[in-house]
């Protein structure tokens, strides 16, 4: 199996088992959803250091995104939060 | 939200494939070997090539084959000439012919030169084996006594046995080589190589 089988195989089932999770507890909200998918992508590309260097910087440039749709997140519960809401 | 995530990595990856196609690379690597057995054969060198860090070879690692076979490399020089058919021992019939190999031109791709340890080593090899050139699942590297053993897991190009690879090695064996002498700074020859089961056993030899 190619290392890129491996990479998005291992995202669709560790996604898949998350997601799966966060509904059986019963979370209706949808930031969380994307907080935890975002958070398995980052560690995940992490953990597959060997990719080539062309694969890692598209891969970056996503993480890239996907970690100032995090960002974004965090600040408006760090405002909710102080602002008491 | 994990399909939108996995669909963006799917398509970015896809862009990140080769330009050349398989079929292209595959006639390009079969002509530069042909040509090389065809000299090997032609010259009658039957003896284990030694590969030799780019330190040693005006900045680029090769692999040169003794033209007498069964003896030891005594290597009198610090750096041998960057020719084709070079003298490399004291003694007049110490020549060599040196030819590139798959290995060489790998380390290149690295970023940096690997340290002399095992771990170092077993990370250069498995981040070309696996992650540039996807031709092998998995890679360990072992060293004791003056010998580097290395398992490769799933390799894709196997040993045949012809007088190219006999004498130079497979080009995954050639990979690991170039690797380990750019790493040790030492000279090294392939002593031994086999693959069955899934796994591939190549011992490597380092010469002081």
């Amino acid at each position: 199996m190619r290392i890129y089988n491996k990479y998005l195989l291992t995202l669709a089932l560790v996604m898949g088992a998350a997601n799966s999770l966060l509904a059986f507890l019963g979370n209706n909200d949808l930031t969380n959803y994307f907080v935890v998918n975002i958070i398995i992508c980052l560690g995940i590309t992490l953990l597959f250091v060997h990719l080539n260097p062309r694969a890692r910087t598209a891969l970056n440039g996503i993480n890239a995104v996907l970690f100032g749709g995090f960002a974004v997140i965090i600040a408006l519960k760090i405002v909710e939060f102080l602002s008491g809401k | 939200m994990s399909a939108i995530i996995i669909g963006l990595i799917s398509v970015a990856l896809a862009n990140t494939r080769p330009y050349i196609s398989p079929e292209a690379c595959d006639l390009i690597l079969k002509t530069g070997m042909e040509n090389t057995a065809a000299l090997i054969e032609e010259l009658g060198l039957r003896g284990k090539a030694v590969y030799l860090p780019s330190a040693m070879r005006d900045g680029r690692s090769q692999a040169l084959i003794p033209l007498v076979d069964n003896r030891e490399l005594n290597l009198a020089r610090d750096k041998v000439p960057g020719r084709l058919v070079v003298r490399y021992g004291a003694n007049p019939d110490d020549m060599a012919v040196a030819v590139s190999t798959p290995g060489s031109l790998n380390i290149d791709m690295l970023a940096t030169k690997p340290g002399p340890t095992a771990d170092d080593i077993e990370a250069a090899v498995t981040y070309v084996l696996t992650g540039l050139l996807d031709i092998a699942s998995s890679v360990s590297v072992n060293m004791a006594d003056s010998q580097v053993h290395i398992e490769v897991k799933g390799a894709k190009l196997r040993y045949e046995d012809i007088w190219f690879y006999r004498c130079l090695g497979s080009p995954i064996a050639s990979i690991a080589a170039a690797i380990s002498c750019e790493a040790l700074g030492k000279p090294v020859r392939i002593k031994e190589e086999d693959y069955g089961q899934g796994k591939g056993r190549i011992v490597l030899e380092v010469l002081s």
